[in-house]
């Protein structure tokens, strides 16, 4: 799924976008929060320029990132081959803890996110999935902070301005 | 009926405009003469058939039903006749006649200065005017704006935050809570500030009415701080009115190229002052008011908001924080500004891997250094 971030799409940049808050509320409104609390990745894509487009940097290519996957994938069919299920989205909430395990700290990380944010029961098990998946894209075993850390970036709470 | 029902009467006529009730004023001086009025006499004034037909109906109004409007509605109402009547705007050019309004009227003793400017604010013009108000609510200055969307908006959150006093001058009926989008703060300033208005219960929506409040925004004010404005806008007007009643101009500084600073950029061509921090506007204030002398500002030259890449003051600027930070965080910080960053943009800018700049951001995050804004937008904290 893809969405703008106002009606105009520029926001935001001032320069390019006249949008008024309470339109890009209203815009924004048209995903509830039922339905983002169920999606797992939320990631901000903002415009290239044209020197983006040419630069000669090459990002990561999609078969290395492609064999990374596969990777992960037959880490968790291996890890789950006693239940009836084969990746770890489809992890059962009691399952998710008893899979996920997360040390002190990171504990301490998804506690401050979490009493700042507000966020719902259901989150809370996506963070750890995601952090789970993110661990096994790097071939760990255990959850560190920085997988939790980032799976809290692919938590946006509010599409909003705040 | 009594001095002050004649001049809710005339303040709480919705038929007439409030340009044709000033020139009755003037005409006839007080209110009781102009209820007395007949319609011939208005004619033979100059006044057109239309106004003299809704002149006479305006007199079929009670004032019972409209001290019975005031009463369910929880509003109150000051004119002339009334010693709470702020002393500000008596003496401007046509005065309001009668004031509704709900909460505390502003402190006649008190410096207030008004934050105003564009409705389709930046990133930056929204910290910006939130640091100023509440560091000037918090020196006991009352905030005074027009509770529209944007810079005015979050002057009122700024002062609220500083639990300071803040005043909203409306262009719409007392009751009326518009935009919409600004419930939350209408019933909070209803609370603990005040919301006026010059327009009775029913009075129609009207665009004329917006000069006609900006008027009373300058009129309250000793000092009018604008933050970012167009060179066409309502602000100009604002402007106009404050330098008319002799009131001092401030605006923040911007770029050129701005479009949103050149309406400030024009007014500092024209003699406006220019506000670094909100230590500018409070010595000036201290210049009339004396509530200051007591308190020591800092006379440094370090200002609030440091220039963005400038090494040596970045450092002085954490080290102020009582806070160790680490390599990656002074990178991601140093970054880092109030024009909203991108994530990718940090990550490409720093130098430094993805994991690595997630790591500096929730460290920062959780030092309160930083605030995102909205989903991976992230700017400087400056409040």
């Amino acid at each position: 799924m893809a969405l703008n971030r106002c009606p105009c799409g520029f926001y935001p940049d001032r320069r390019k976008c006249h949008c008024m808050p309470n339109q890009i509320k209203r815009y924004l409104s048209k995903i509830s929060q039922p339905i983002l609390d169920r999606i797992d990745l939320l990631v901000d894509i903002p415009a290239i320029n044209y020197d983006e487009i040419l630069s000669k940097t090459k990002p990561e290519s999609s078969a290395c990132i492609r064999q990374r996957v596969i990777r992960a994938r037959k880490l968790q069919n291996e890890r789950y081959k006693d239940l009836n299920i084969n990746y770890n989205s489809r992890l059962s909430s009691k399952e998710a803890e008893e899979y996920c395990v997360l040390t002190p700290s990171s504990k301490e990380i998804i506690k401050d996110f979490f009493c700042n944010k507000d966020l719902s029961a259901r989150s809370y098990y996506r963070i750890l999935k995601t952090a789970r998946t993110i661990a096994d894209l790097e071939g760990m075993e255990q959850i560190l902070d920085r997988h939790v850390n980032e799976a809290l970036m692919f938590r946006i709470d509010s599409l909003e301005v705040k | 009926m009594n001095e002050r029902d004649y001049y809710l009467w005339l303040a709480a006529n919705n038929e007439l405009e409030l340009p044709v009730k000033h020139k009755l004023l003037n005409y006839f001086e007080t209110p009781y003469e102009i209820y007395n009025l007949k319609s011939e006499t208005l004619e033979k004034c100059g006044f057109s058939n239309l106004i003299c037909s809704r002149f006479m109906q305006s007199k079929q109004i009670s004032i019972e039903s409209i001290h019975e409007t005031l009463y369910k509605e929880n509003i109150k109402f000051s004119s002339f006749a009334d010693n709470d009547y702020p002393e500000k705007f008596k003496n401007i050019y046509n005065p309001p006649i009668g004031i509704f309004y709900k909460g505390r009227l502003p402190d006649d003793k008190l410096p207030s200065v008004s934050i105003i400017g564009a409705r389709c604010c930046s990133e930056y013009g929204r910290q910006i005017t939130l640091n100023f108000s509440k560091n000037l609510s918090l020196n006991n200055v009352q905030i005074i704006s027009g509770l529209a969307i944007g810079i005015d908006g979050h002057a009122h959150e700024g002062a609220i935050l500083g639990k300071g006093y803040t005043c909203g001058v409306l262009g719409n009926s007392i009751d009326t809570i518009y935009p919409k989008y600004n419930y939350n703060l209408f019933e909070q300033m209803y609370e603990t500030g005040c919301v006026i208005s010059e327009y009775f219960v029913g009075n129609k929506f009207n665009k004329t009415h917006f000069p006609e409040r900006n008027r009373l925004i300058a009129a309250l004010s000793d000092i009018v701080l604008v933050v970012e404005a167009k060179v066409k806008s309502g602000t100009m007007i604002t402007i106009d009115r404050a330098l008319e009643q002799g009131k001092d101009v401030y605006v923040i500084p911007g770029r050129i190229g701005d479009e949103l600073s050149e309406g400030c950029m024009r007014m500092v061509m024209q003699g406006a002052n220019i506000a670094l921090s909100y230590k500018d506007i409070i010595d000036k204030l201290s210049e009339h008011y004396e509530i200051f002398n007591n308190l020591t500002l800092e006379k440094d030259s370090q200002y609030t908001f440091l220039p963005n890449n400038n090494k040596v003051k970045l450092n002085k600027d954490i080290n102020n924080c009582k806070f160790t930070l680490e390599k990656n965080e002074i990178i991601v910080y140093a970054l880092l500004s109030l024009t909203p960053i991108h994530l990718d943009d940090i990550v490409i800018k720093s130098k430094i891997t993805y994991p690595e700049v997630i790591d500096a951001i929730t460290k920062l995050l959780k030092k309160q250094l930083i605030i995102c804004i909205s989903a991976e937008y992230y700017i400087k904290n400056n409040q």
